[in-house]
């Protein structure tokens, strides 16, 4: 649902299949302060443990700021 | 008001369905019987620029056929079109809302559709409880299937027929024993019904120890085959003493480096899974032990178990728990209003009717044994059958 969402969105993202992916699996659990649930999501300096789409499409209002700076 | 003119010839299903449409909703209309090549037929074509049958027009406007009087309505637009001589209630008075969006749901979506009865599903979500689980090998058709596909397969089929769904939201309160029923859903709108079909399902049903709910994504979890290889090369905990946490300890023997298994009882589950369980190095089994609490500040960091029978506490270390005790209808927005049984079920008769005229259940919320997504489609189209027969029975 989340990979869709952002999809639509025409965002760009790298997914990280935790279940094959040790050291993605460690990192995940580092960043989210030991959640143990996916999807986990990384916007900028925001992790997300789940997926909302409201604070989702928020959070990623820090992309179109970045480019703006540049 | 603005008159209806309806082209139509004998034995043309549409133009009944037309017909009858006009009429349910106390609408008058000028019929025109047209055969191909006469003197009103040659008339339908000029003024529709179509030779299809049947041909509606609202005044001297072309609306299309049937389907497309059908989606006037749903937009609002048909009375708006006729002028203000038509009464109706502001919102839309569904046939059916259905409320739920598991196969039992779903497959009642089906069945109201293709009755033609307008339908509204209300559903937190869709697919339900089969959505955590991994793959299904007993749904007719499908030897294997992976349930992400099967439930995208139930949702196409739903939306070939262009229900109107209403995903993500709960249903906050039910009024069931008026003629015309009240659905109040999270959005904080109202939505009324002539029939109501519950679909809602079962939940995980939860420890209710201090530090659950608060840690729940933090190392709580109710779903193993969602969560279970996340949980690699940790001490993890399993609630529970049946074949589902049973389960559970076998998904995590593969992955974990520990797994504690507590339950307040005696095993109860098969004994092949516990023979399973009980070879396993990796496992410790904790019978007769009741949960006390969760530990943790911001993820699990253990679980404190007591004795029931020497009344000795131990504090587990584990960084997880999966609680597999067994699950819970979703009846409570109707347990003062329907008859449940012992444990919270809705009772049904085989008609899937509960008792209150124009209020059908089905699925796993109900009394019904067996609970399968196969038994849970069978009983959605049972209660659709069910809904049209009550309005019907109603005109």
């Amino acid at each position: 649902m989340a990979k869709e969402f952002l999809s639509q969105k025409g965002v760009a993202f790298t997914a990280y299949d935790v279940t094959k992916d040790k050291a993605a699996l460690e990192e995940m659990r580092k960043i989210s302060r030991g959640a143990l649930r996916v999807p986990v999501i990384a916007v900028c300096n925001e992790v997300m443990v789940g997926f909302d789409g409201h604070r989702l499409e928020t959070a990623l209002r820090c992309l179109s700021h970045s480019s703006e700076i540049k | 008001m603005a008159s209806i003119t309806i082209y139509s010839t004998e034995g043309c299903p549409f133009c009944a369905k037309a017909k009858s449409f006009l009429a349910e909703r106390g609408i008058t209309y000028k019929e025109i019987d047209v055969q191909p090549g006469s003197k009103a037929w040659n008339q339908m074509k000029e003024k529709t620029g179509s030779g299809s049958l049947p041909q509606i027009l609202i005044g001297d406007e072309p609306v299309g056929g049937y389907g497309d009087l059908v989606n006037l309505e749903a937009t609002g637009e048909l009375n708006q079109r006729l002028g203000k001589a038509v009464e109706g209630p502001v919102s839309p008075v569904y046939d059916v809302i259905i409320i739920g969006g598991g196969p039992a749901g779903l497959s009642a979506a089906i069945y109201t559709a293709r009755k033609v009865l307008k339908t509204l599903i209300v559903s937190k979500d869709i697919g339900g409880q089969v959505a955590w689980t991994y793959d299904v090998d007993n749904y007719l058709g499908f030897s294997q299937v992976e349930t992400a596909d099967l439930i995208a397969k139930f949702e196409e089929h739903v939306q070939k027929y262009g229900v109107e769904k209403l995903v993500g939201v709960e249903v906050k309160a039910l009024k069931l024993t008026e003629k015309i029923k009240k659905v109040t859903a999270g959005d904080g709108k109202a939505y009324l019904a002539k029939t109501v079909i519950l679909a809602t399902g079962k939940r995980p049903r939860p420890l209710n120890v201090p530090g659950e709910k608060e840690l729940i994504g933090m190392g709580v979890t109710y779903c193993s085959t969602c969560d279970a290889p996340l949980f690699a090369d940790l001490d993890v905990a399993v609630a529970g003493g049946g074949n589902s946490a049973l389960e559970a300890v076998i998904d995590l023997m593969k992955v974990a480096r520990k797994v504690y298994m507590v339950s307040l009882t005696p095993l109860t589950g098969d004994q092949i899974l516990q023979d399973k369980v009980m070879s396993s190095p990796k496992v410790e089994v904790f019978t007769e032990y009741k949960i006390l609490r969760i530990a943790g500040d911001s993820a699990v960091e253990g679980v404190e178990i007591k004795s029931l029978k020497t009344g000795e506490g131990k504090k587990l270390r584990a960084s997880g728990i999966i609680i597999e005790i067994g699950l819970l209808p979703n009846s409570e927005l109707v347990v003062d209003i329907l008859e449940t049984n012992r444990i919270g079920e809705i009772a049904i008769d085989a008609r899937c009717r509960t008792g209150v005229a124009g209020v059908f259940a089905c699925g796993d919320v109900t009394d019904v044994p067996f609970k399968q997504v196969i038994v849970a489609a069978g009983e959605g189209a049972k209660a659709a059958l069910s809904a049209y027969d009550y309005i019907i029975n109603q005109r």
